[in-house]
């Protein structure tokens, strides 16, 4: 077992980068422990199973590390992982649809990228998992889970990972206005479906 | 600042986003409304919660089998994925070299604005010929400045949602007379080509436009990949281009779609919101 933080963990992005594509693969690793929290984060609340969360996550990495030599520099590691990340789950829901269908659609038969795939509807939490999670967290993911999936996705950006309204413009390729009214939307959708228990001091415990 | 701006003001105060006169005067009218101070606190608590509990963490051995796949593939910036990415590169190049030229054809041969009208649902034609723009092909027409990149870019309106926030609304406002391309129509291409954002940036520039992302920023030159498979662009032209490049549209198997865009463009151009799907 490995004593201490691992190596890379304290160098920038741009460093770890540099060093992945001269063929560190110490630099990947370090960049998987970054940011596997939110990719998988992404990969669940968009495709709403942990299996699927954990397979496409696993896929995006992969991709990353196949592409890292053509990473452009000219937009942040994480502004261009988000975008791998939902790329691979929008093609993840797609092909799911048409497997559902059990017939090839062209593609304009399919739902738009903002339309919930309903087929993949969360199936819910198995019972050991529900019981070691804490009332808060069930509380919040189940109202995350009732969002449309860009006004989860933008909640997710901006308020649980913190990212500059530019970036998430970037990410989900929206302008930044667009961004701003469906964030204010999906909060007060959030507010409304927390409301019961807000106020409440044990929650915040 | 009274109870209405201070409300609209909300969720930048609690960004973190006001400057700090903006910021004192919210608190202010917080301090004082009883009903704003309600909101702000439901609204902090949302917040609270979210950011608390609103990241999932990743499966244990997550880490480890990503690691265990990556052992396997060759160096990013090794020989092997350079010449991968050379073979499927060069291709590509041809295609856009050849899309570009049927491009020019096509706007050489494009047919009368008055058959695309007909055939065009109402929409489209109100986007193709806004009511004091004149009709494409008509010898007396005005000359029309060509759009450079460097040339001031159109702006776009969020009029399609209700602004929720002052600021947004400040950014919104439109600061001349615009030619107002619908905000409900544009168009969907599915490809397999991943060439297409070259092709459209051939269309545009053949055209005399311009094609810009949806922050109003010029469209590069590059090939989509399937990490970047779904891209959305305002192709700006001349309003006396604006049938063929309808044309050239439908032709590429562009189907009419409703969109939330809305952009202001400069005198004598029009748009045409384009999503490109691309699957590989």
């Amino acid at each position: 077992m490995r004593a201490g933080p691992p190596p890379g963990a304290d160098l920038p992005d741009e460093e770890l980068v540099r060093r992945v594509v001269g063929g560190d693969r110490e630099a990947f690793s370090a960049i998987v422990l970054r940011y596997q929290d939110r990719i998988y984060t992404v990969c669940l609340r968009m495709l709403g199973t942990e299996s699927a969360a954990e397979e496409v996550a696993q896929e995006v990495f992969l991709a990353a590390y196949r592409n890292m030599a053509s990473f452009r520099g000219d937009a942040r590691l994480s502004t261009w992982l988000y975008r791998v990340a939902i790329n691979h789950c929008k093609n993840r829901r797609l092909y799911e649809h048409r497997r559902a269908a059990g017939r090839h659609e062209p593609l304009e038969g399919l739902p738009r990228d903002d339309e919930p795939i309903r087929e993949l509807a969360d199936p819910g939490p198995g019972t050991d998992e529900a019981l070691h999670r804490s009332e808060a967290a069930r509380l919040v993911q189940d109202a995350l889970a009732d969002l449309d999936p860009d006004h989860r996705n933008i909640v997710l950006l901006r308020d649980v990972d913190g990212l500059p309204y530019e970036e998430i413009a970037d990410i989900l390729d929206l302008p930044r206005g667009t961004v701003k009214s469906r964030l204010h939307r999906a909060r007060a959708q959030l507010g409304k479906a927390l409301s019961r228990f807000l106020g409440r001091a044990d929650i915040f415990e | 600042m009274d109870a209405f701006f201070a409300r609209n003001r909300l969720h930048a105060y609690l960004d973190g986003s006001l400057s700090s006169a903006e910021a004192e005067a919210v608190a202010a009218a917080i301090a004082r409304d009883p009903a704003l101070r309600a909101e702000h606190e439901q609204l902090r608590q949302t917040l609270s919660l979210v950011q608390r509990h609103g990241r999932a963490a990743a499966p244990m051995g997550l880490h480890d089998k990503v690691m265990a796949q990556v052992a396997a593939e060759p160096a990013p910036g090794g020989m092997v994925p350079r010449l991968r990415r050379l073979l499927r590169r060069t291709p590509v190049e041809a295609v856009a070299l050849l899309a570009a030229a049927a491009a020019v054809v096509i706007m050489i041969q494009r047919p009368p604005a008055p058959a695309v009208e007909e055939e065009a649902p109402a929409e489209v034609a109100a986007v193709v010929t806004p009511p004091e723009a004149p009709a494409a092909g008509v010898a007396e027409k005005p000359p029309v400045p060509a759009p450079e990149v460097g040339s001031p870019q159109p702006r776009r309106l969020a009029s399609a949602q209700a602004p929720l926030a002052a600021e947004e609304e400040q950014e919104a406002a439109p600061e001349e007379a615009p030619r107002l391309f619908s905000g409900s129509t544009g168009y969907r291409i599915s490809v397999q080509d991943p060439g297409m954002v070259r092709t459209l940036l051939a269309l545009a520039q053949s055209s005399q436009g311009a094609l810009y992302d949806l922050n109003n920023r010029p469209v590069q030159p590059r090939e989509l990949t399937v990490e970047e498979n779904f891209q959305r662009v305002m192709l700006v032209v001349p309003v006396d281009e604006a049938a063929a490049v309808d044309a050239w549209l439908r032709s590429a198997g562009g189907r009419s779609i409703t969109s939330e865009s809305s952009m202001v463009f400069g005198e004598g151009q029009t748009g045409f919101y384009v999503e490109v799907a691309y699957l590989e």
